[in-house]
């Protein structure tokens, strides 16, 4: 854990002094966007199905640590990566209206 | 009651438009006729009479049994209504947009008929969808306000605004043709295009496969119309490839926009909770990336770009929410942080006009050079974040109030989390501009910056600064009223 | 897992979610029963204006969307010509006419002339009789385009049979667009109503004077009143339009 933090340390320090405290600020603040969002989005789901999502997600986090690093590169301005959400979004938004859940 | 006045706010930016590109090589006219032509724009929204407007004249009638319409009377005539919640959009609308024309006509050398015949046509496209009691008429004006605001950001002439506007393009033609799709199955359907008319046929019958992949679609479109998850980056892209100028204007009729849609949206299918779950959840996502990716951004334009994003998802959240508390928030939030992010917009406009880059690693000391713009600056900042005494923090505390009340409270951390993040990403930004020290400016902008502020904008920066600051004090008239119009929307629910 | 396996992983992913999307739709697109609606009411009412039906519904119950629908192709025009240098702020960047110079052959020259004419007086008859036939402004307009297209190719863009400039094309656009938006402000200010029928004064309870009814009313034995004028104003445009793009991408340089 320790040295994941000090390579993301040492990536930021090259942009300067402010981008490493702003960097270590998004990180935390990703930490707990996360359980929030999870828990404003599937509080409606019965305990299993959102106690095997909880872990799920906390498995998903826990190897993309850090996560400022796949954020950002997952929200860059590449075409492919932007089509890609928007597909996944599009199935899901139809799946969650239609199906129901 | 017919008021004569509505289409008027359409149709003359159109045909400001048309006379603009006409004078275009003109440049005393193209600059005498555009300044004249935004005192109209102002004006009618102002003296329009509440109202609605029935193109062609054709009345409501009733129902031929042969139709297989299941109401008693339907509107043949596209309808337009304009109450105290469109004079406010409009108005916003406007008053921004003058900025921005007024912008191009006092700081460029030779003044673009076509340039300003795009900003007239973006206008005349958000006053109809803003204004569109007519869903396919909604949908029609929403192509002509994905593709000049592509053209906005292509006219300024450099490669990276070509790509950001394709792909926008590219994208929109997607969301587009959901809409469309979307409109179609309701159409086929309920048999009606009229909003009102659909509202009530629909009323008791959204449960249906049919109309249930027709709100998917529509809501597909207005993620992209507003710039939500996963469009969200997109957006990002065309702010910061336009003039910061035209970033102003541009995220005010995204933020318009989005406010007009989902209300639409809520009137036709207000009881639907998974609507409601995705775009809370959408919102949500679309809040903490903007503001996160805010915070690690290198470039002060990519930065705002971002905060407004995220500050839309904010917006999302308290639409989605469907109470009337949230809704009224909502708009009133979109209205705030339309109007302290296009302040933000404006000072990074003077930075990038002052230094030609708005890139930190070249940026810093600036707080000598331009004490005003700092001052201005850090007023936008708190204004977007929520700071008392400005507007931001009336909407965003009622934000957060209305999200407690309809029995969430997680989101009205998460709120407070993105403000915070906002406010911290603004800040992080305003040091390295301001307060760092650097020389590496010196070399590169022109020492003068704060002399050189150009009458206009300096004068729209006060303004909006005031504004900010007197919605802040006196949030009353403007809530309130925003407080009728949702309780108006979520009764029909 | 390098990137380029994550990116392939990630087509997959992102086809399966596409294919979700599409059964969701296709199931909604096989399984919705149409009823006939309001076009019902069209119909019944639209055979007092004119015979053929798509022109009275999108010009007179969808006048005002056939007006957006216009805009969205003048938005269209005008932003093509922003992409090749026409209306960027700091100035515009003037390309240079490097259109083909190829000569014609002998049989291109004697078959396109005549031709081209035959083409547009086709497409007038389009434009005019739109609403009696089948046909129309966007049709008619699309037509004589098309007349210009084979002109263009046939003789290069300097010598063909129009001889058209840049200029006079955007003049004919605007033109063709105000007519739309005049004749809808003239329903305005005649009865009240934007785009309101005048010449056929489909409700006369609305208090239009009867010259403004008899000026605007299209000669012929329909009631089409104003419908045939705002095709026209449509073709000039649609065909102004077309022909705008072609010039400027013929007019384009290669980098």
């Amino acid at each position: 854990m320790r040295s994941l933090y000090d390579t993301l340390h040492e990536t930021l320090k090259s942009r300067g002094g402010t981008h490493i405290g702003g960097g270590f600020t998004a990180e935390y603040m990703l930490l707990a966007f996360f359980p929030l969002a999870f828990v404003a989005l599937l509080r409606g789901l019965d305990s299993l199905t959102s106690a095997v999502l909880a872990i799920l997600v906390t498995a998903l986090v826990a190897f993309s640590l850090p996560l400022v690093k796949k954020v950002s590169r997952e929200n860059s301005d590449h075409f492919a990566i932007a089509a890609f959400y928007i597909a996944i979004v599009m199935g899901l938004v139809l799946f969650l209206m239609v199906g129901g859940f | 009651m017919n008021s004569e006045l509505i289409p008027l706010m359409v149709v003359f930016p159109l045909i400001s438009a048309i006379l603009l590109n006409l004078m275009h090589g003109k440049d005393r006219a193209v600059r005498v006729y555009g300044t004249l032509a935004m005192v109209v724009v102002i004006a009618v929204p102002l003296l329009a009479v509440y109202g609605n407007h029935l193109f062609g004249a054709h009345p409501a009638i009733d129902t031929p049994a042969e139709t297989g319409i299941a109401l008693g009377r339907i509107n043949l005539a596209i309808e337009y209504s304009f109450g105290f919640l469109q004079r406010a959009l409009i108005f916003l609308l406007a008053a921004i947009a003058t900025f921005a024309v007024l912008s191009h006509t006092s700081n460029e050398k030779r003044a673009s008929g076509v340039y300003l015949s795009m900003v007239m046509l973006s206008i005349a496209a958000v006053s109809a969808v803003v204004m569109a009691n007519d869903i396919f008429n909604m949908f029609v004006f929403l192509e002509i306000l994905t593709i000049s605001q592509a053209a906005m950001v292509v006219a300024k002439g450099d490669i990276g605004g070509y790509k950001a506007a394709l792909k926008y393009l590219i994208f929109g033609g997607v969301a587009g043709g959901a809409i469309l799709l979307g409109i179609a199955l309701l159409l086929g359907t309920f048999g009606v295009l009229n909003i009102t008319d659909l509202g009530n046929a629909l009323s008791g019958n959204t449960k249906s496969p049919i109309v249930l992949t027709a709100v998917g679609l529509l809501v597909i479109g207005w993620l992209f119309e507003s710039g939500l998850f996963p469009f969200h980056t997109i957006k990002s892209h065309i702010y910061s490839s336009a003039k910061a100028d035209v970033a102003a204007l541009l995220q005010t009729e995204t933020k318009i926009v989005l406010v007009a849609i989902a209300i639409i949206l809520l009137r036709l299918f207000g009881g639907l909770s998974n609507m409601s779950a995705v775009m809370v959840g959408l919102s949500v996502i679309t809040l903490a990336f903007g503001s996160v990716m805010a915070l690690v951004q290198t470039d002060f334009r990519r930065l705002l770009a971002f905060a407004a994003v995220g500050q839309a998802g904010l917006v999302g959240i308290g639409l989605s929410l469907g109470t009337p508390d949230g809704i009224a928030a909502s708009i009133f939030h979109a209205v705030n942080d339309a109007l302290a992010m296009s302040l933000l917009f404006v000072t990074v406009f003077v930075i990038y006009e002052g230094a030609k880059t708005t890139e930190f690693s070249r940026l810093g000391g600036l707080l000598t050079k331009a004490p005003r713009l700092a001052f201005l600056q850090i007023i936008g900042i708190m204004a977007v974040s929520g700071v008392p005494p400005f507007n931001a923090y009336q909407s965003e505390y009622r934000l957060i109030g209305a999200a407690f009340q309809a029995g969430y409270p997680e989101l009205g951390v998460v709120i407070i989390l993105g403000t915070i993040v906002t406010f911290v990403a603004l800040m992080k930004g305003f040091f390295l501009t301001f307060l760092k020290e650097s020389t590496a400016v010196a070399a590169i902008g022109r020492p003068q910056l704060s002399n050189a502020l150009p009458l206009v904008t300096f004068a729209t920066m006060v303004i909006l600064a005031l504004v900010c600051l007197g919605i802040g004090l006196h949030p009353g008239p403007l809530y309130d009223r925003f407080a009728d119009v949702a309780i108006t929307l979520t009764m029909g629910v | 897992m390098n990137t380029k396996d994550i990116y392939e992983m990630r087509t997959v992913v992102a086809a399966v979610f596409l294919g979700i999307f599409s059964i969701f739709v296709l199931k909604a697109l096989t399984s919705f029963e149409i009823i006939p609606g309001v076009s019902y009411v069209y119909n019944l009412q639209g055979p007092s204006i004119a015979p053929n039906m798509i022109t009275v519904i999108l010009f007179d119950w969808r006048g005002y969307d056939t007006l957006g629908e216009a805009f969205i192709l003048i938005t269209a025009v005008f932003t093509t010509g922003i992409l090749f240098g026409r209306g960027v702020l700091g100035g515009d960047v003037k390309v240079r006419d490097t259109a083909a110079t190829r000569q014609p052959s002998v049989v291109q020259k004697v078959f396109a002339a005549p031709l081209v004419f035959i083409i547009v007086a086709f497409g007038i008859v389009i434009t005019l009789g739109g609403h009696i036939t089948p046909g129309g402004g966007f049709q008619g307009g699309s037509v004589i385009a098309t007349a210009f297209f084979l002109s263009v190719v046939v003789f290069g863009l300097r010598k063909n049979v129009f001889s058209l400039s840049h200029r006079s094309l955007e003049t004919f656009e605007g033109v063709g667009a105000l007519i739309y938006l005049c004749l809808g402000l003239a329903g305005l200010g005649l009865s009240g109503y934007y785009l309101y029928n005048v010449g056929a004064d489909f409700y006369p309870g609305l208090g239009v004077a009867q010259w403004a009814v008899n000026l605007l009313s299209y000669p012929d034995a329909t009631n089409a009143g104003i419908i045939p004028y705002l095709n026209i104003g449509i073709a000039l445009k649609v065909l102004s339009g077309f022909c705008t793009i072609i010039t400027v991408l013929m007019g384009a340089e290669k980098k």
